[in-house]
This record gives C-alpha cells, sequence and structure tokens, in this order.
C-alpha cells in the first residue's frame, strides 16, 4: 500500500530546563494516537501545534498553509490556526450558561471564516442538534458551577467541535470520566468527525484504548518520537523492549 | 451648608471617574496581556500619581495647560478659555492624579483570570479583542467596580491638584475639601466641621459600598472558578 500523504508536518526543536523536545513528525491518517509516559512531551508538542507554546525551532505546516516558521520568524496565531484543542481540566467560560458557551464558540468561527451569520434560526437549530448528540440539553441553561465534572466535559467537547476545525487536538479529555461515558462520548466525537472528514490527534495511556479505534500510533519519549506506524507494530515493539530490558533486569 | 461645593464635587467625582473608566480600562489590559518591554515605564508613569506630591502634578499640569505653552494656547483657543481654572482643567488633573487607583485594581483583576480559560478561547478562534471584550471583562467585573468606587472617593478628596489647577471659584472650582480649606482659614469652624464631616461621610459611605462588593456576594468572583486549574502542566 502506498504511503498516504501528510497533511500535517512539523519538526520542532526546544530546550528548557531538564527537558529537551526534538520531534519530527508527519500526519496522515484520520485518527493519530499519541502514546507515551508522561513527562515525554506530548502536551508541549500539541501546545506548539496550536500556536499556544512557539517552538525555539522549527517549522509546521497543516495543508498547504505555513503555521510557524522560526527562520521567517514567523507564527501564525491560535485564534487563526483552526485547530481545536480539549485539555483534561474541561474549561468552561464561567459567567456563561452551558448554551452560551457553545454560542460563543458557534459565532467565532463564523466569522473568521469570512462566512455571512446564517442568521439565529440556524445557529439555535445547529446548536439544539449539537447538545442532543452530547446529552446536554437538559442543563442548556445552568451555568458551569451547577453541573457535574462529566457534563463539563461533555460540553468541552461539544464546544471545541461547535465549528468544523482543521484538526482536533485531545490532550486526554476523557481520562477520570467513567468506562461507560468515555465509551459513548467517543463514539459520539468519531462519528461527528469522521462526517465532517476533521483529522485527530489524541493523547493516550492507555494501550487498551489505541486498540479501540483504528489509525496510526505515534509513540513518544523524551521528547522524541521514537515510533510510528499501526498500533500492532508499534505496541508490540514497545512491549518487546520492555521484556528484554526486565530479562536484563533480572540476569 | 455649601450645597455648591457638595455638587461641585460630586460632579466633579462623577466626570473623573466617567473619564477613568475610558482611559484607564485599555490601559490596564495592554499592562496586563502585552509583552511589550515598554511594560515597566508605562507602568511606571501611571503609578506616579501614587507617589508624587500633588502639588507637583497641579504645577506641572498649570504650566502645561496655561498660556505659555504652545498646547495651553492651542487648548484655550478651541475651547474659548483657558483650561487652567475651569472645571475641565479640574477633570483632567482629577483623571491623572486617580489614574493609578483606577488601573491597578484592573490589572490585578485581569491578571487573576485562569490563562488557560483565554487560551481556551484563542483556541475558538476568538480574537484578542473579543476575549476582552467577552471574557476579560465580564470576569473582571468586581475589580471594575473597585476601580470605579476608588477613583470616585479619591477624586472627592482631592485637595492639592485642585488648589494648585483650579484655586478657588465658587461652582467651577471651589470643591468641598477647598471649601474646607478656606473655612479653617476664616476661623469659621462650624462651617469647617459640617464640610469635614460631609467629607468623612461621603468617602466612610462609598467605601463601605466598596466592602460590602468585596466581602458579599461578588467575592465569590466566577473569574476565580478554576484558577487552580493550572495549564495542564508544561508537558505532557
Amino acid at each position: 500500500m502506498a504511503e498516504p500523504t501528510a497533511f500535517l508536518r512539523a519538526v520542532l526543536r526546544h530546550r528548557m530546563p531538564g527537558f529537551e523536545l526534538d520531534a519530527q513528525i508527519a500526519l496522515s491518517h484520520s485518527w493519530t494516537w499519541l502514546f507515551g509516559p508522561s513527562g515525554a512531551g506530548k502536551t508541549t508538542l500539541l501546545r506548539m501545534l496550536c500556536g499556544l507554546e512557539r517552538p525555539q525551532a522549527g517549522s509546521i505546516i497543516l495543508g498547504r498553509e505555513q503555521l510557524t516558521d522560526t527562520l521567517r520568524n514567523f507564527q501564525k496565531p491560535t485564534c487563526e490556526r483552526g485547530i481545536g484543542l480539549v485539555m483534561q481540566e474541561p474549561l468552561l467560560f464561567p459567567h456563561w450558561t452551558v448554551a452560551q458557551n457553545l454560542l460563543f464558540a458557534m459565532e467565532q468561527t463564523s466569522r473568521t471564516s469570512g462566512k455571512e451569520m446564517t442568521g439565529a434560526f440556524d445557529e439555535r437549530g445547529k446548536l439544539d442538534v449539537l447538545m442532543e448528540r452530547f446529552r446536554i440539553g437538559h442543563i442548556a441553561k445552568k451555568k458551569p458551577v451547577e453541573i457535574s465534572g462529566g457534563e463539563k466535559q461533555r460540553v468541552a467537547l461539544a464546544r471545541a467541535v461547535a465549528a468544523p476545525a482543521k484538526l482536533l487536538l485531545l490532550d486526554e479529555p476523557l481520562t477520570g470520566l467513567d468506562a461507560t461515558l468515555r465509551e459513548e462520548l467517543m463514539t459520539t466525537l468519531r462519528s461527528l468527525l469522521a462526517r465532517r472528514g476533521t483529522p485527530v490527534l489524541a493523547v493516550t495511556h492507555d494501550v487498551g484504548e489505541v486498540f479501540s479505534i483504528p489509525g496510526e500510533v505515534m509513540t513518544m519519549e523524551e521528547g522524541r518520537i521514537v515510533e510510528q506506524g499501526p498500533a500492532k507494530i508499534v505496541l508490540a515493539k514497545q512491549r518487546e523492549q520492555l521484556l528484554q530490558k526486565l530479562r536484563g533486569d533480572e540476569a | 451648608m455649601d450645597t455648591q461645593a457638595i455638587l461641585l464635587t460630586l460632579r466633579l467625582a462623577t466626570v473623573t471617574t466617567l473619564a477613568l473608566m475610558v482611559i484607564a480600562i485599555p490601559l490596564a489590559g495592554w499592562l496586563a496581556f502585552s509583552a511589550s518591554r515598554m511594560k515597566p515605564v508605562v507602568a511606571a508613569i501611571a503609578a506616579l500619581p501614587l507617589v508624587l506630591p500633588p502639588t507637583v502634578l497641579g504645577y506641572y499640569l498649570l504650566v502645561a495647560l496655561g498660556p505659555t505653552t504652545l498646547f495651553g494656547r492651542g487648548l484655550a483657543e478651541m475651547l474659548g478659555h483657558p483650561l487652567a481654572f475651569s472645571f475641565e482643567g479640574l477633570v483632567v488633573g482629577s483623571v491623572l492624579y486617580s489614574l493609578p487607583f483606577a488601573v491597578q485594581p484592573m490589572v490585578a483583576g485581569f491578571r487573576n483570570i485562569n490563562p488557560a480559560l483565554l487560551e481556551t478561547a484563542q483556541l475558538l478562534g476568538a480574537k484578542p479583542s473579543t476575549i476582552f471584550r467577552d471574557i476579560v471583562l465580564p470576569l473582571s467585573r468586581a475589580s471594575l467596580l473597585t476601580s470605579a468606587l476608588l477613583s470616585f472617593t479619591h477624586t472627592v478628596g482631592e485637595f492639592g491638584v485642585v488648589l494648585m489647577l483650579g484655586g478657588n471659584i465658587p461652582g467651577v472650582t471651589r470643591t468641598l475639601s477647598i471649601a474646607l480649606y478656606d473655612q479653617t482659614q476664616d476661623f469659621n469652624y462650624a462651617a469647617a466641621n459640617r464640610t469635614a464631616l460631609l467629607l468623612v461621610g461621603i468617602s466612610l459611605a462609598t467605601l463601605m459600598a466598596l466592602y460590602t462588593l468585596w466581602f458579599g456576594s461578588l467575592n465569590k468572583n466566577t473569574s476565580r472558578a478554576g484558577s487552580k486549574l493550572q495549564r495542564g502542566g508544561v508537558r505532557g
């Protein structure tokens, strides 16, 4: 099978006290898992992709668009990148209701894409569909302080996909939720993104999760991408290395 | 009772507070979020009225706004009268004098907002101006109120700048604090007593309103919700 063409290419170098990032990545699958121990640099990598952090050296190209190019001292602002990121902590705007949180996200993108506002009726309809899909309709008028952690995470996910993105980054947004809810949200998210054709780069610690969604796996260790490929092959290698290490320790 | 002086003082404090809100909000926003190297310089200048004797400020304003400078002459031409010794002149002086009292609480309030929340807004595609208007300002309403009340009280209690810049023209520049000074000079202790009590009353009432807000409902300042949620750890 021919290698699919990459839609995202990035070379990132960044040195901080006690940590060095030196990663080259090329994403070509609709779903890519970023797998690795904590402290490997996964979050830093995601933050650089969406422009919240600037690498000391490197470049990022998404589609045909240059997002970062340190040689030219170019850094496209986060708000213009069209890359979504959902973090582990659901950060809802505390002064707004659930529905207002979602509407804010919808309004921003309709402005940045230069399209005319679709009108209050359409917006309302889209909002209802979105809330139904993530099953948050019953809390639409509640403020974030009045809802549970699981509900907050549903809202945060719904808000991140309230408008189409060019790439969605998931930094373990489902960690800490119970298994049933996790599975349910993942299914909702997957079908929605597949329909839109939005590619995903998702951080995980969980081997089981990697096998739950077909895609590519990228493993990261100490700021470097050490392996990339289909889940079976990459994780089998990992397992082999781990076993070898254990055997070595025993000997 | 010197009704004229009371009304003038309240009018000056109100106009000054409104003007300060317009000037201080963008200035504080810049001081809180800009990465400019000029920030310490601007911050120092904006805080200068805190430490400078009001007479120094009044003196420079008197010179700058007076007929000896091109700026003062141009301004007088435009307004039809010199800015010094007029109500407008007092407003300019009061705005500068109370600037730090408006700016400092705002900067503190803006910086108290969880940065990850502002990042989230950027990720949703919001421009900096939208984020400032729709998220920063509503989440800092307690600080904005504090700024307004402090500016108001501070202007009510102003003396040196008014004396230097406005003199003592009844109905134009004779505020309560100037009236009190006058009354004392005239050994009119009965009048001075009333004026002093009035000033204490106004200031105390405003400050009590301020602290009621602080300890009251706004204490549950929504902007602090989630302040413990740090940036999700710098590294993954």
